[in-house]
């Protein structure tokens, strides 16, 4: 037999191989390494955990305010908080333990932001099935992997067939410029009450806001809990509802300002600006940049101006309101599953 | 590094193989000797590079006694210099292995509080340390001698067989590097040891890493003490059953490929040890250079059978004892050596009594052959539970789901499978049996049942890596491979084999992105 022959034939097909599963990544970057997908434009939300920071490294001298939270914040566009060149890092399915984690990354990259944005959802005061996905770079506080041996993999070859194919993974996706947008075909939100009497509520949650907080001791922090539906919130428990309004009041100790966009209102009684009832029109995420620039309330309240038994009111008040104009039925509704 | 890694495999193990065969054609064998030592120093010091001292000092350690005892004169110092040469391996060994292990006994029994600083073992020192005693002993013996530090260098780091075995001799590595012929590139050797390494680099990256992810939440599970369902506990114990079988059957074929694209034949470690008729023959395809080794230089030393029966038991219980321990510092290992002990004292006790009843194993029919080997294989899956499990009470709850006290319930989407067989789903629940879509909640779905059928084939049922290369004679000790002809299916470097297997190693090398570790690289 030719042994030359087949070592040519396996030697060249690997190479080629290889050599064009990288090129084709490279050119396509769905992990943000460089400049992103050089073919249609469109970035999707793949692996953010990473891809962020890939993208957050190539620039990171120019950086003196952060955005911290998780899919719901990487609606806000960075470029509207004015006075500032602000970084987006928020990713999908983030949770507080994950902030923090990427927190002590930063600041030992040697970050040093002026300000620093942190979105909370409401979903951060309760425990959210799943594990802590923090990346081994992070915990390790080293570079992300280099290029070339994430481009080497079928996970990243599959994520460019989707780039390719314009399948994304998430209703929403990031332009040339990596500012996050919803694609038009987007679902639309059909709003219902949730049972969440089985919700497991998360304890001490200003304590981990206390520790994120001391890791940039000389940024200004402000803090904002981000929209969610009237439905979803008329959906909470006693239990969960009691246990939200301690938490954020508590972290509102720790944050000036701390906005609450979730107080029910016409915009998140509405069911055309968001596609889940989490996820916010960019029109309603730029309003939200307004009242963090400018410190006026039309959208949301500002916790720290208030007592927290007059917090507790206005929101009561406004989710009844709100609950009797579009006849939700709490009691009703939940029995029913 | 790891063989299975981007670094070992694009740009290592290449710039190695081209700078070995460019010194080696042009005439410098030493050069090129040298080339391999300091290469596989860097495979070494890849991790921790403060480790090197301590390998190269008990190299230098080994080499100097060795050097003493291979002399021709007949000293009477010989034995006292062997004793201290073992005694220096095994309290090196002893004191990175075993010393906070022993610590914690100690405190354990006599209720003080000794403490000593976690100490974290150095990469490969269980192998290289008892290759280091094989070296010793036959040197005593004068089966040996060595007074080239470089060779020596090269017989105990060469990278190949450095991290995890096997456990080479030094009689069957020396010749070999003092053959000119291995200097001179060969296309064969190449291809020999690209397919072997391909299919090693499979079995890791897809079949080994892949069932790996269900035998940890089962495991995970019991050792928080939560109770498993019947085929939750099985099916994490035959995830781990094939997770350990694929990862070391793997990384064999590895070895034995990366050394043979040098020209060099490591010998066999690993014989589809699943397909045993019993776990006699299982410790003679499993790890079969550490089972080498406890023969020669434990078991025979002991007495081995010369003593009579009970001795021959005796010795084989404290072999597999010190085999557990060799595994790992903890009562687990332990008590997993004493599982197979039993075993082999309950096999060779069978065999004994069958023999004199005039009975033989050539007798046997096909039932009785394959219930002989589901015997075997169901006893070395209750040992890999205690090998698998970290404490004693963890492996309990895997055993008792196994063994159906926590109820037997089939997964609920099984029903309809079953019934499309006759009915069966439902004359089974009509027999009592009952269905529930909890069965199998902590893997997520039943269709592993179908991957570790898969698995079950490949590793019970086909032939071997060696077996498809037997013709190339891939390992240097191929009396062991009992090729069976039935199959046809030969290696043989056409080109339409070089089609089967690009895609095999595009795809292993697509798949590194999740770089784990061997399971024998913590032994």
């Amino acid at each position: 037999m030719n042994y030359k022959a087949y070592n040519y034939i396996i030697i060249s097909l690997l190479l080629a191989g290889l050599v064009s599963t990288l090129a084709i990544n490279i050119y396509m970057d769905p992990l943000w390494y460089f400049d992103g997908n050089k073919l249609t434009k469109q970035n999707f939300a793949f692996n953010e955990r990473l891809s962020k920071p890939n993208r957050y490294i190539k620039t990171s001298d120019n950086y003196d305010c952060l955005i911290l939270g998780s899919s719901r914040a990487t609606l806000l566009n960075e470029s509207l908080i004015e006075g500032y060149n602000c970084y987006n890092f928020a990713f999908s399915g983030g949770k507080t333990e994950e902030y923090l984690a990427y927190s002590k990354w930063l600041n030992n990259r040697g970050a040093s932001p002026r300000r620093i944005i942190i979105a909370i959802d409401d979903r951060d005061f309760t425990i959210v099935p799943g594990p802590i996905n923090i990346p081994d770079f992070i915990q390790a506080n080293s570079a992300p992997p280099v290029f070339w041996k994430n481009y080497l993999t079928l996970g990243s070859l599959n994520m460019s067939r989707r780039l390719l194919a314009n399948i994304s993974p998430l209703p929403r996706y990031y332009d040339d410029e990596f500012y996050c947008r919803i694609f038009d075909t987007a679902p639309v939100y059909k709003p219902e009450l949730e049972d969440r009497s089985q919700v497991v509520l998360k304890e001490n949650i200003a304590e981990l806001y206390r520790e994120l907080k001391g890791i940039f001791k000389n940024s200004e922090f402000i803090a904002y809990i981000t929209p969610v539906s009237t439905w979803k919130v008329a959906s909470r428990t006693e239990r969960e509802s009691k246990h939200y309004f301690q938490s954020a009041y508590a972290i509102s100790t720790l944050f000036n300002p701390l906005y609450d966009f979730s107080i029910p209102s016409d915009r998140t009684s509405k069911t055309d600006n968001t596609y889940d009832g989490d996820h916010y029109s960019v029109e309603l995420n730029n309003e939200i940049s307004t009242v963090l620039n400018n410190g006026t309330t039309g959208f949301g309240i500002k916790v720290n101006d208030l007592s927290e038994r007059d917090y507790i009111n206005i929101y009561t008040k406004a989710l009844n309101k709100y609950k009797a104009e579009l006849m939700i039925d709490t009691v009703s509704v939940v029995s029913e599953k | 590094m790891l063989f299975n890694s981007y670094e070992f495999i694009l740009v290592f193990l290449p710039l190695v193989l081209i700078g070995f065969y460019l010194l080696g054609n042009g005439g410098f064998g030493r050069a090129a000797i040298s080339w391999l030592v300091l290469a596989s120093f860097f495979f070494y010091g890849w991790w921790n590079p403060a480790y090197l001292i301590l390998i190269v000092t008990s190299m230098l350690f080994n080499f100097t006694i060795g050097s003493w005892l291979g002399r021709d004169d007949d000293n009477r110092y010989r034995k006292l210099l062997l004793i201290i040469g073992i005694l220096g391996n095994l309290l090196l060994i002893g004191y990175y292995k075993y010393a906070n292990f022993i610590i914690d006994n100690v405190n354990y029994i006599t209720e003080s509080n000794y403490h000593l600083e976690k100490i974290i073992l150095p990469l490969a020192i269980s192998f290289f340390t008892f290759q280091q005693i094989t070296y010793l002993v036959d040197a005593y013996r004068h089966e040996t001698k060595e007074y080239n530090f470089l060779h020596y260098c090269l017989f105990v780091t060469f990278f190949p067989q450095l991290i995890a075995g096997p456990i080479v001799h030094h009689k069957e590595m020396l010749p070999q590097f003092a053959q000119k012929d291995i200097y001179r590139f060969k296309h064969v050797n190449l291809a020999v040891g690209l397919t072997i390494f391909a299919l090693g680099l499979f079995k890791k990256v897809v079949l080994a890493d892949n069932i790996a992810v269900y035998a940890s939440p089962v495991f995970s599970a019991a050792e928080q003490g939560q109770s498993l369902t019947f085929f939750e506990a099985w099916v994490g114990a035959l995830s781990y059953t094939f997770q350990l079988y694929f990862d070391f059957s793997g990384y064999s074929d590895m070895a034995i490929g990366a050394a043979r694209m040098f020209g060099i034949r490591l010998p066999l470690n690993f014989n589809s040890p699943y397909k045993s008729l019993n776990i006699i023959d299982f410790w003679r395809r499993w790890h079969m250079t550490l089972s080498r080794f406890l023969r020669d230089y434990l078991y025979i030393p002991l007495g081995g059978s010369r003593k009579g029966s009970y001795r021959r038991h005796v010795n084989l219980m404290a072999t597999m004892l010190i085999g557990g321990l060799w595994h790992g510092a903890g009562w687990p290992f332990i008590f997993w050596g004493f599982l197979h002990g039993t075993y082999l004292v309950i096999n060779h006790t069978w065999r004994s009594v069958m023999t004199k009843a005039g009975f033989y194993d050539s007798d046997s029919t096909w039932i009785g052959r394959r219930t002989a080997q589901l015997i075997t294989f169901i006893a070395v899956v209750v040992a890999w539970v205690f090998f698998r499990a970290e404490t004693f009470a963890g492996a309990q709850q895997v055993l008792a789901g196994m063994a159906g006290l926590n109820g037997v319930t089939v997964p609920a989407s099984a029903l309809g499978t079953l019934n499309k067989v006759m009915g069966f789903g439902d004359m089974l629940a009509n027999a009592g049996l009952t269905y529930s879509a909890d069965a199998m909640v902590l893997l997520q779905g039943d269709n592993r049942i179908i991957q570790l059928l898969l698995l079950f084939i490949i590793a019970l049922i086909m032939p071997n890596t060696h077996e498809y290369m037997e013709k190339f004679k891939p390992v240097f000790d191929m009396q062991s491979i009992q090729y069976n002809a039935r199959y046809k299916i030969n290696w043989n470097g056409h080109w339409v084999w070089a089609l089967l297997i690009t895609p095999v190693a595009f795809f292993c090398i697509l798949s590194l992105g999740n770089v784990s570790e061997f399971l024998y690289f913590q032994f």
